[in-house]
This record gives C-alpha cells, structure tokens and sequence, in this order.
C-alpha cells in the first residue's frame, strides 16, 4: 500500500522563485476574481504548469550529466526521486535537489543505464529495491535503496556500489538481452515478486518474464517467457502483430491487470496482458494530441491513464488507455519554464509528476491528479 | 541638460531633474487647490489636495525614467587553474585539493563555482553553477604551453551576470603566450578582482639540453663538430646520446654503449664531436640526456632532473648533394616510361609510394622538385598537403603534378592546400555542361572524445572536395528540433552555406534512422545530378526498417557509413548491412579514431561523385598553344591523348601551355611563391598516353618540364650558420663565388617556412664582404626551413665579361621544446602586480582563512527594470480617485454591508439598520425620481432644465426639506457666477452627507 500523502507540501521549493512570483500570484488572483471566482484546476487534468523545478549540468552531487531516467517513491517527508544520467549513477534525491544517496554502476565506458525503477526486494520482504536496466552491459541490477551520507571524497567517481542481485548476459536466446532499457515488477497482494518484466532493443526489441526462484538457497531469476519480436509498423505482417521497435519503457496496471509498453520507435503504447498477448495499440506516430512522437516514458496514473513522455514532441500527455484519448499535456519544444528539451523519463509521487527535462539537465515537477501507482511508487 | 541618475532606497532615477515638477507643481495645486477645494469638507479637501500631489509626484516620478533596483546577493568564483606541465604535479594535486577545500568554506547555497583549466588553450571544465564542489579536469589540451590571458578572459566571459564575480588565479605565473597583465587590465575594466594564489616551486635537481649546435650547410664528405651545450642547476651526472638521421652515434668507441658518460658542473657544459655525413641530404642531429643520478651530497640518491621535456635538443645541416627529385606515385606502370627518360636526362630520381612520404619539411627539402603522378589527394595527411605547398612556396621546391583517373578533382585536391599552388582550378568552369554529383551526409551522435570537433572536420574536408557544382545537403538530428536539413541539398557554390550549416551541426541522438534517411532519399531522387550518394556517421544504434533500404536499393543510390565508437561491436551491424545492401562501402574506425583516418575516409567517399570529371573519348592531339615558355621550347605539337580530368584555367599568372575538350586546360605552368608548379592533367602512362611513350619527343618534354620545376643548385658556394638569440634566430651567410672570392652585391631573396605552416620573408642585408645577416623570429618549437635565392653580378677574370650568378641555398632551424620547460621557478611579481591592479588578494594557500566567498571588495552586480509605466498607471489611476472623491461619495458602512450581503454573513444589528435606512432612502429617492424622470437624470449635471427642478439631490439619506437647487442654468454658470455650479454641488453633497449621518 502506499504511504499516507502529507496533508500539505513542505517539500515544494520555496525560496527565492517563489518569492518572485509573489507578484505575478497577486496579479493572478485578482484577474481571478474580476473573471468571477476562483478558477480551480480541473483536478481530472494535469497542470500544464511547472511547479518545481530544480537541476543544473555537472557530475557533482545534485548535478546532472544528460539525465535519462527517472522514478520516484513518496515517503512521510515528502516524494523522493531516483535519477540516472551519463554519469552511469543514480541519485536518490529530495524535490529541492538535494542528493540523499547514489549508487554508482560498477562498469560504464560501454554506456550508461537508460531505465530505472523502484519497487518490491526482491530478498528483503517488505522493503523496496532499485532494479536498474543496465543498457549497455546486458543485465538487470537490484540495489538496496542508499542511504546517508554516500558523496565521500570521491565527489565525481564514487566508488561503485555493490548489487544485491544481477541477472541477464548478452545475447538472442532466450533470457539474454542486447539492450535492456526498463524493468516492471510484479507482485502479489502480500507485495512478493511474482513475476519481473524486462523490455529490450537492438536486435531483441521483446519483453521477456522472469520468475523468482530459489537456487542455492539465494534468490535467482529464470526465464519464463517472452513476446514480441523487433519490427516496424509499416513492415508488421499485420496490425495485430506484436512487433516492437525499441521498447524504452514498461509499467504494469494492477487496477486492470495490464502490462503497458511505450514502443517508442513505432510511436505508439501496447497493452498486453500479463501473460503477453496484445490487448491493444494506443496511438501513433503524430503530434497531435493522442499521437505519439518517441513516447520513452511511461508512469499509470490509476482509473486506466497514463502519462506517456515524448522524447520527439517534448512534451508528457495524459492519456486515457482505454481510448487512446489525449486528456491533456504539459510541456513542447522549448526552453522556458513550462516547455521541455527531449525529456526522457516521468514518474509519479507525491501528488506530482516528476518530468526529466533531459535536455537541460533538470527534472520539473508540475501537478497531477489521481494517486500515483504502480509505475509511480512501486508496490 | 540631465543630472546624474539619484537612487532612493531600491528606486533609481535615470532623469532626476523631472523631480523638480514634484515641488514646483505641488505648490501651485496646494495655492490652487485651498481656493478652488474650499468648498469641500476638511477632510475631503485633505484628501483631495493629497491625491492630486500624489498623482504630480507619480507624474513627476514616471518621467524622471525610475528603476527598480535589485542587488545581487549570490557570489561567483572562477577557479582560473594552471594545468600547465611547468607546475609539477604533486602541486597539481595541491590545487585540486585547495580548491574542493576552499570552495566548501563559507559557501552560501546559493553562491557559485567555476572552474577554468589553463594550457597551450584555455577550457572552461565548469561553468559556474551551484553544486559543483572542485575542478573536474576533462580535457586541459596541450599542455606545453600556458596562455593566462586567454585564462583570466574566458573566466571573465563566464561570470554569471546576476553575481558577483571573483577570479582566483592558481598558477606558476609563467605564461608562454599572451599578456596577464592586459587581461587583468580587462577585469579592473568590469570590476572583477582577481584573487592569485602563486604555486611556488623550484626545480633544483634540472638539467637542459639547452641547444646543439651544428652548421646549416656541409659539403658531402666534410667532418663538422657537432657543440651540444648542457645547463645544470647543480652538478649531476648522466649518459649523453647523439643521434644522426635517427641512427645513434658512438661516441664513446671504447665501451660497449653508444652514448657517454658526462659529469656536468653547475650552469652551462659544452660538448663537442666530430661527425662526418654519411648521406647526401638533411640530417637531423639530436641531443639526448639521461640524468643517472647526483654526485651532490644534497641531493643524494636522487635523479637529478624532474623535467624530461627539455632534456632533448635538435639541429639540421644540410648536406649538399646534385639536385634529384622525388617520383610519388602508387603503381609502378604509372611512372615507368618517365623514369627511364629522367635517369637517360641524368636527374637523380628517388620513387616512392604516398606511404613514404616525409613528414617533416626539411626532409622533403633534400629534394630539389616533386613529381606525384596519378595520386589522390586522400594519399597524403592535411600536414602533407599543407607541407608541399609550403615546400614550393617558401621553400622553393618544384612540383610536377601528373594526371591520372585519381588525380586533380577526381583525386579529390579540390579545396585541399595544395589546390592553391597549382597553375589551374581544379573545380570545373561554370560554363561546362557536365554531370554533376549530390552527396548527403547523414550525421548521428559522435560519442568519441572530442567527437563533435571530428565529425565538424571531417565534413568540410568531405565539402572541400566537392566541386562547385556538385549538389551537398547534410541530414542530422537536432535534438530539440528532431530530424531536418541543417543544410538542404544544393550547389555547393562558394561552400560559405554549408561550412555555416557544418558550424552549427549540433550531432543529436537520434533515436531511429527511418527519418533522416528517408529525407535524404527524397532529397536525393529529386536531385538533377548523375551520380549520387549518401553517407552518414553514426554509432549505430539507431534502428532502421527494411523498407526505408529498399527505397535507396531501388533508386539505385549508394550508401556509405562510418561506424564510430559503437556501444558494442553488433550494433553497426545495422550500418554494415545498409552499405552492402545499397552497394556502398562500410567503415569501422572503432573506439577513438584518428581525425586523419575519418577525414581521409569522407574525402575518399566524396570522390565516388566526382568521377565525372573524366573526360575520356577519341583520341586527339591537345593544342599546343604556349611555345614560347621555357617547357614548351621546341615542341611545337603533341600526339594524341585518350583522356584527361577537367579543370579550369587560372586567371592570374599561369600560362596554359596544352588545351583540350573546350579549351580545358591540359598542360600549365607557375611560378608560386619562391616555387615553379607543371601540371599535365592527362597521365604519363600508357592509359590515357599510349602514343606519347613511343614519341620522340617524350624525353625532351618531360625534360624540359621537370629542369624548369626543379630549384636551381646555383655555382656559388654559400655557407649558412645560425645562433639563437633569445626568441630570434641569427643567420649569417658567407658566399664566395666560383673563383673563390667574396661575393658582394649580391641580392638576397630569403624565406622562411614556420612550423605552424606559415611562411614570411626575411630580409638579408651585406654585413661586410661577403657576409651577408638576417634574421627570423623563432619562438614556437619546431623546424624552421630557410630557403635563400642570390642573384650576382660577377666579372668573368679570363673575359672580363660581367655575368649573372643565380643560386639558392637551404638552411634549417630547430627549436626542439617549448618555452614552457625553461621555467625553472614561478613568477611571484606577476601575479602580485596582477592582485594588486584588480584589487584582489594574494592567498595564502590555507583553504580557511582564504575565505573565497569573502563579499569585502566585490562589488554586486544591480539589476534594474524600468517602473515609469506603473507610476503612469498609478497616477493616471490615482487621477481618478481625485475627481472621484470629491463627485462622489463612498459609503464604507455600505459597501461592507454589500459585501457582507454578498457572502451571505455580516448581517448585524448594526448593519441591518443601517441597510434599513439605505433601503429607505433608496425608496424615497426613486420615488422622487419616477416622479420627476427628467430631473432624476440630471442630478449632478448642470442644465438649462436644472434650475427648475425641484427634486433634492440627496444620495442618501432622507431628502431634506428645504430642497436648494442643484445646478443652475448653464448659461448663468458661464455667465455670471462661475464658482456657484460648484458651491451648489458642494452644498449637495453636504447636504446628502448630513442625511446619511441622520
């Protein structure tokens, strides 16, 4: 279950900018009341407003080196976020930018990680992991969540950090990847893994299913089964194949028992059962609303939305899956507060979308309605 | 006339002087106001007298130009780090240390570091920014050399504008290029101080191979003594190496080692040998010392040298030898025929392949001229390129440039360095009818190191190569912008367009290569261009359907691509397959390529469009059309060719001596610079010149040709000596002519070719008989060839005849290390001077008591915003208020009522009555005004109706009994009694003000 939501904010950025919009908030209320009352957002609606925004370039603590993935977790002090940038570490970070923890991959001039998320140990019942899809090594790595004070003397290149558990090799067979880019975890109602999903490209562009078992008295992850294979639209045999084209991002809905895909190079979402079979496609390539351009991105709002990242169009639209309606979106091209540069990444928590603005090394937080699940929190 | 800007609290003004309407109008509405307001009540009146000076101070304000001031409270500071080699590098890591020490001491949150690495180039490693924490050294560049100057400027190019900005210069002070004190002078302009903190050292234990002295000309066979000079800064042992042309020489014939043992006292040991050249061309001698260990007590155990930079010096002689040339060429069948006919014309001739070629200037300067048949320019490094060209023009060298299906534009020397020496333009001329080429680049994300400069290089050398005509268009991904033509695909022109569109190349992400290739394949089809192709560089791991190949497939257009640093080896599996399916050529430069190897790669791909420039055909006899130059003398016709590359003809000094097709030219000659250029764009072999092999007068053409390219030898004997003198190279020539006299009058043509490519003039004066002086500036490390061309009058003594004696002669210079390894100790005044200019500080060193977030002596940058508009605003609605306070009567009782009324609560006692009462009067007063609707609507007008009216005029309140009239006639008003329409109002108001209190 998830954490009670604080009643108030304390976490929201409250120094000078907000002082700075003291002004512009006056002049908007009382254009708020000449219009005749207060204009309450729609709460159905995400706010096409940034709220927070924090980052700067740099592979100090609190800076980011191109940022590519993103998820966040909300706690009793407020939602804190897990983001993983060039520098091939994830930082554990509060809604200011301050750096709580990092873990740092144990190899990275290959490349770096590009999925991330945070959800059920898979060793420590009752506590939450970091599964990190280690692109450009092959592998899945789980790490214990840091904590302390983790920024030693080694500022730029921390040491890195042990996995509790990796699985994965190179190669087409069957549990191998080329490119791993997101992990969802699935669990039961006592929060124990069932089953991991893992998405890949290069070659491989499938999800393959992992099941937990017991080898040697640890825990390991054999290979169950995978769906999909690597494709276009334009070249599928028919619509209903279940081709994929870059798989950059996952998420599972327990509300409706779907797996949802952001395949992003054919510009469109897949909902698949949990056992694989395709559901649905959700969208296309385009930038009206409802189309996709590159959706990387994926976090489930809850009620059968979701919000869906798009690197191409630079923005995150709100998306009924059922449908495939566009219900709203914040962002486009652009570099001012309210626009993003090739964002990568959203996850949900605290009430807010956190948003990886990539292009600018920073993460905006805007409002988001519904409470944040499994993509958002983890279980 | 303005005065000076005056700041009030956070308010400047820009036009102070406005200000004076503020006491100046004030006092006349005061005067005004006490007569004309006398009619309102005193507190009305008060308030009405105030509001109207308010809205003159708000006028006045507004036109005195105010802005709202907002000092910055954040603090910049600019780390400005040495990483030069002169600092040793314990102290490097001293500084890195300080700084992570001393930037965490006294920072506020909000303030900001940055962080700027000074070499050979200054680069900003951070930007300043708010979690960065120390100096992150990426890449410094060069670091033989420091440039403080360009330092301190791109710190002072980095400040934020919103902080305020310190500079800390960390640094030895010794700068080898550019002035710190002028770029201190530029932070004292913008009031940046800058902080030093001198790295202190002094390399005791050293030795410098300080220079090796050789003469710059030897006759063959003549021993010279070869002076190594040695500066130690204490005594110190070490074996001491001379080599010859790379080949060492014994110079210790009794032990088994070739180098010698030396003891050096402390300051400056000479050695001297006596070596005989062995080859007839520049020899290179150099001077290696090995520190073995010090025989100082002081400095017991320890090698005594910490610098292996300077232990190395260099020097060039050259041999003198009978002028030979060298033959370049790949196949052997390519120059066969013309070597037969140079060896039977008595030139020496050396034949090599590109592969061969020499690095160095003064290695190509042993030859007196070149020959490159048939080779491409891809054959040869840009340094190689750029080099022959300096041979033939500030060395004097010749070049005979032979054609072939390889050479000229269809070897891909259009824009290259050496296109400029050549008698003709390689790009076709604008009037031929001929197909054209289209080349598309598609670029992808180049994750190498320095992978955006390469990729920048690498695509103008490929652009370079185009002819002028050929259609370019290049394809990137933009990251924010997505996929486009950065460059659409058209002429290449005078390649200004595309080199502005390479600049801004930006080499994006790009997710899938679907989109740009199937740009590139619409851009191309429709191209009108005969040959056509496309490369594109990439890591590979975009993906790429089936579909969008078969479109390049089908269209019949190749494509090449570069793989670069890939992710993992399969993932240019995608670019393998797409080059072979399209019939294009595939690429892996791995990991960190060399910027040669891609360059040569592109240019060689951009040649796959210029094949047409072949002209091949019936064979016919090219028109002779110069005889009169010195190559052509007595030919006066040629046998037939089968082919040539087309070319255009030079305006300026170059004589076409053959024309072909259209009058293209085939055969040309120039002088360039100091140099002679032939170009014969048809071959030497039997391809395209079966008939000329077996021609007479084969022999006597190439010949001519080759003798006319080649430096003259001269007979007079000129001996060259060189010294060093600070940043200057001495040169003094002694010349005797061949009677073995001294030769005076002579007149000195003199050049120098520099390292850095360049050439220049060097003027050489008669300094007594037969000695002749110049000098030349010599302060970059590198080899510096000198190039000297005489001209005598000289009086035969058996004839008495007076004839002409021309010659040249060659001399080298080297300056083997970079000022930066002389320094021996830091510069303390410098920087002191420096701190002391800008006001800054002289740090001590200690992180804490530096305390480099210090606000004393920084000043802090004011940002202003103009607020004129809303004092206008304020006044204009202020202005408002004024008329309204006195026509209109505000309830605030009422007002509270209504608003009470409106939120549903608030309903007291109190106000309940005082709405019954409003409500009363209200009824009474439309009850009045239903009564009488005419004078209803003209209550507070003054009309001609209004003197009859009898209605009252109260607002509020019950209306009172002895109702007066409110206005009068209009015409009475102007009339009579200006100031009673007034007093009436007045006097209604009152009148309603009372009813409201009753």
């Amino acid at each position: 279950m998830l954490p009670p939501m604080p009643a108030s904010r304390p976490w929201h950025n409250t120094s000078r900018r907000a002082t700075q919009r003291g002004l512009g908030a006056l002049a908007a209320l009382a254009a708020g009341l000449t219009l005749g009352g207060c204009s309450d957002a729609d709460p159905a609606t995400i706010s096409t407003e940034a709220e927070v925004s924090f980052g700067e370039v740099g592979r100090y603590p609190g800076q980011f080196s191109y940022p590519r993935a993103i998820d966040a977790i909300a706690t009793p002090d407020g939602p804190e976020l897990f983001v993983c940038d060039k520098t091939a570490r994830v930082q554990r970070m509060l809604t200011d930018g301050t750096p709580i923890g990092v873990v740092q991959m144990p190899e990275w001039e290959l490349g770096k990680p590009t999925g991330l998320t945070i959800a059920a140990h898979p060793t420590k019942p009752g506590e939450r992991a970091l599964w990190v899809a280690d692109t450009h090594y092959h592998q899945v790595l789980v790490y214990d969540l840091p904590e302390g004070e983790p920024f030693g003397d080694e500022q730029v290149n921390p040491e890195p950090t042990t996995p509790v558990l990796a699985f994965g090799s190179y190669g087409h067979e069957p549990g191998q990847f080329v490119y791993p880019t997101d992990v969802a975890v699935l669990t039961d109602a006592a929060g124990a893994i069932e089953r991991v999903y893992v998405s890949e490209y290069g070659g491989n562009d499938r999800v393959s299913v992992f099941t937990p078992v017991e080898r040697e008295g640890a825990t390991a992850f054999e290979f169950d089964f995978s769906f999909g294979s690597p494709g276009t639209v334009e070249d599928a045999p028919t619509p209903e194949a279940v081709v994929f084209n870059r798989p950059q991002s996952i998420a599972i809905d327990r509300e409706t028992n779907e797996l949802i895909v952001a395949d992003s190079c054919n510009h469109r979402l897949g909902r698949f059962t949990l056992d694989g079979e395709l559901i649905a496609w959700v969208g296309g390539l385009g930038e009206a609303p409802g189309s996709f351009t590159y959706p990387y991105g994926l976090a489930l709002l809850g009620g059968g939305q979701a919000l869906v990242c798009e690197f191409g169009a630079c923005r995150v639209q709100q998306i009924d899956l059922a449908t495939g309606e566009s219900l709203g979106s914040f962002g486009g091209m652009g570099l001012g507060e309210n626009t993003l540069a090739k964002p990568w990444g959203v996850a949900l928590a605290g009430g807010m979308a956190w948003v990886l603005d990539s292009g600018r090394n920073r993460v905006v937080g805007f409002d988001a309605p519904g409470v944040p699940r499994s993509a958002g929190v983890g279980p | 006339m303005t005065l000076a800007s005056i700041t009030v609290g956070p308010i400047g003004f820009e036009r102070p002087e406005w200000l004076i309407l503020l006491p100046v109008l004030g006092v006349v509405v005061f005067l005004m106001a006490r007569k004309s307001l006398s009619g309102l009540g005193g507190m009305t009146k008060w308030t009405a007298i105030g509001a109207r000076l308010f809205v003159i101070a708000l006028v006045a304000g507004a036109l005195a130009r105010p802005n709202w001031r907002t000092e910055a409270r954040d603090v910049s500071v600019i780390a400005v780090v040495d990483a030069s080699r002169s600092i040793p590098p314990a102290q490097q890591e001293g500084i890195d240390q300080y700084i992570e020490r001393a930037s965490a001491e006294g920072k506020r949150p909000d303030d900001r570091l940055g962080t700027v690495t000074v070499a050979r180039q200054s680069l900003v490693q951070s930007l300043p920014q708010r979690n960065t924490r120390g100096v992150e050294r990426q890449f410094v560049g060069a670091t033989d050399g420091t440039d403080l100057a360009e330092g301190v400027s791109l710190a002072l190019a980095t400040a934020p504008k919103d902080t305020a900005t310190r500079v800390v210069l960390m640094t030895d002070g010794n700068e080898t290029k550019g002035s710190l004190l002028r770029a201190a002078e530029a932070a004292l302009a913008v009031g940046v101080p800058i902080d030093v903190l001198p790295i202190e050292y002094r390399y005791d234990n050293e030795v410098i191979v300080d220079r090796i002295v050789t003469p710059a000309t030897v006759r063959m066979g003549e021993a010279i003594s070869v002076r190594v000079v040695l500066n130690a800064m204490r005594p110190a042992v070490g074996r001491l190496t001379l080599s010859e042309g790379g080949q060492p020489i014994d110079l210790d014939p009794g032990s088994p080692e070739l180098g010698m043992i030396v003891e050096l006292e402390r300051g400056p040991n000479v050695f001297s040998v006596q070596v005989t050249p062995r080859e007839p061309k520049p020899q290179a001698f150099e001077a290696v010392f090995e520190s073995i260990a010090s025989r100082d007590p002081a400095a017991a155990g320890s090698v005594g040298d910490s610098i292996t930079e300077n232990n190395r010096a260099r020097s060039i002689t050259f041999v003198g030898a009978e002028g030979s040339v060298l033959v370049v060429r790949e196949n052997a069948q390519e120059t066969e025929a013309l070597e037969r006919v140079l060896a039977e014309s008595e030139i020496q001739a050396y034949t090599i392949n590109a592969g061969q070629f020499p690095n160095t200037l003064a290695e190509l300067n042993a030859y007196e001229a070149v020959i490159l048949a048939n080779e491409p320019a891809f054959n040869f490094t840009e340094a190689q390129q750029e080099m022959l060209r300096q041979y033939v023009h500030d060395t004097g060298g010749g070049l005979v440039m032979v054609g072939g299906p390889d050479a000229f534009g269809a070897g891909g020397w259009i824009g290259s360095p050496l296109a400029d020496a050549l008698p003709i333009r390689l790009d076709p001329p604008q009037k031929r009818q001929m197909p054209r080429g289209a080349l598309v680049l598609v670029m992808h994300s180049v994750e190498a190191p320095r992978g955006v400069y390469l990729a920048k290089e690498t695509c103008n050398a490929a652009v370079d190569n185009l002819s002028r005509l050929d259609l370019v268009g290049i394809v990137e991904y933009q990251g924010i912008s997505g996929v486009d033509w950065v460059h659409e695909l058209q002429p290449v022109g005078d390649r200004s367009a595309v080199k502005r569109a390479i600049n801004q190349l930006q080499f994006g992400d790009m997710p899938s290569f679907d989109e740009s290739f199937n740009l590139a394949i619409d851009g191309l089809v429709a191209a009108p261009a005969g040959q056509k192709h496309m490369i594109v560089i990439s890591d590979g791991d975009p993906s790429l359907q089936r579909s969008t190949i078969r479109k390049f497939v089908n269209a019949g257009i190749t494509v090449s691509a570069v793989g670069i640093n890939p992710h993992s080896p399969s993932d240019l599996s995608t670019l393998r397959n797409v080059a072979r399916m399209t019939g294009g050529e595939f690429y892996d430069v791995g990991r960190n390529p060399a910027m040669d190897e891609v360059v040569s790669i592109f240019i060689k791909e951009a040649q796959t469009i210029r094949r047409s420039l072949i002209w091949e055909g019936d064979p016919f006899s090219p028109a002779v059309v110069n005889r009169s130059v010195e190559p052509m003398r007595g030919i006066s016709g040629v046998p037939p060719i089968r082919g040539y590359v087309v070319a255009a003809e030079r305006e300026g000094l170059s004589l076409v001596t053959m024309r072909g097709m259209e009058d293209d030219p085939v055969g040309a000659v120039w002088q360039y610079g100091l140099g002679k250029v032939v170009t014969y764009t048809s071959d030497a072999a039997s391809r395209w010149g079966a008939a000329w092999v077996s021609w007479g007068g084969y022999k006597q053409f190439w010949e001519q040709h080759v003798r006319w390219a080649m430096r003259p030898g001269g007979s007079a004997s000129v001996r060259v000596t060189t010294e060093h003198q600070g940043d200057e190279t001495l040169i003094m020539i002694d010349a005797l002519d061949p009677a073995g006299e001294r030769l005076n009058f002579a007149r000195f043509d003199a050049r120098v070719a520099n390292p850095d490519g360049t050439g220049s003039p060097v003027e050489i004066r008669q300094a007594g008989p037969g000695r002749y002086v110049g000098r030349i500036a010599s302060g970059d490390p590198g080899s510096y060839v000198l190039n000297l061309n005489y001209r005598s009058p000289v009086t035969d003594p058996e004839t008495g005849e007076m004839t002409l004696l021309e010659g040249s002669a060659q001399a080298a210079v080297s300056r083997p290390f970079a000022d930066e390894f002389r320094s021996l100790s830091s510069n303390r005044a410098l920087l002191r001077q420096v701190a002391e200019l800008t006001g800054g500080r002289e740090l001590s060193g200690d992180p804490v008591a530096d305390n480099l977030w210090d606000r004393v002596g920084l000043t802090m940058p004011v940002a202003t915003r103009s607020i004129w508009i809303a004092l206008a605003i304020g006044g204009i609605g202020l202005f408002l208020v004024d008329v309204g306070v006195r026509r209109v009567r505000i309830d605030p009782r009422g007002i509270a009522a209504a608003v009470g009324r409106a939120f549903g609560r608030g309903q007291t006692k109190d106000t309940r009555e005082s709405v019954e009462s409003l409500k009363r009067v209200r009824d009474r007063t439309r009850a009045r005004a239903e009564a009488s609707r005419e004078q209803a609507g003209r209550k507070f007008e003054a009309s001609d109706d209004a003197a009859s009216a009898a209605g009252p005029v109260a607002l509020s309140g019950e209306a009172e009994q002895t109702a007066a009239p409110i206005v009068k006639p209009k015409k009475r008003v102007v009339d009579d009694e200006p100031e009673d329409t007034l007093s009436a109002l007045r006097r209604a108001k009152r009148q309603a003000r009372d009813d409201m209190q009753e």
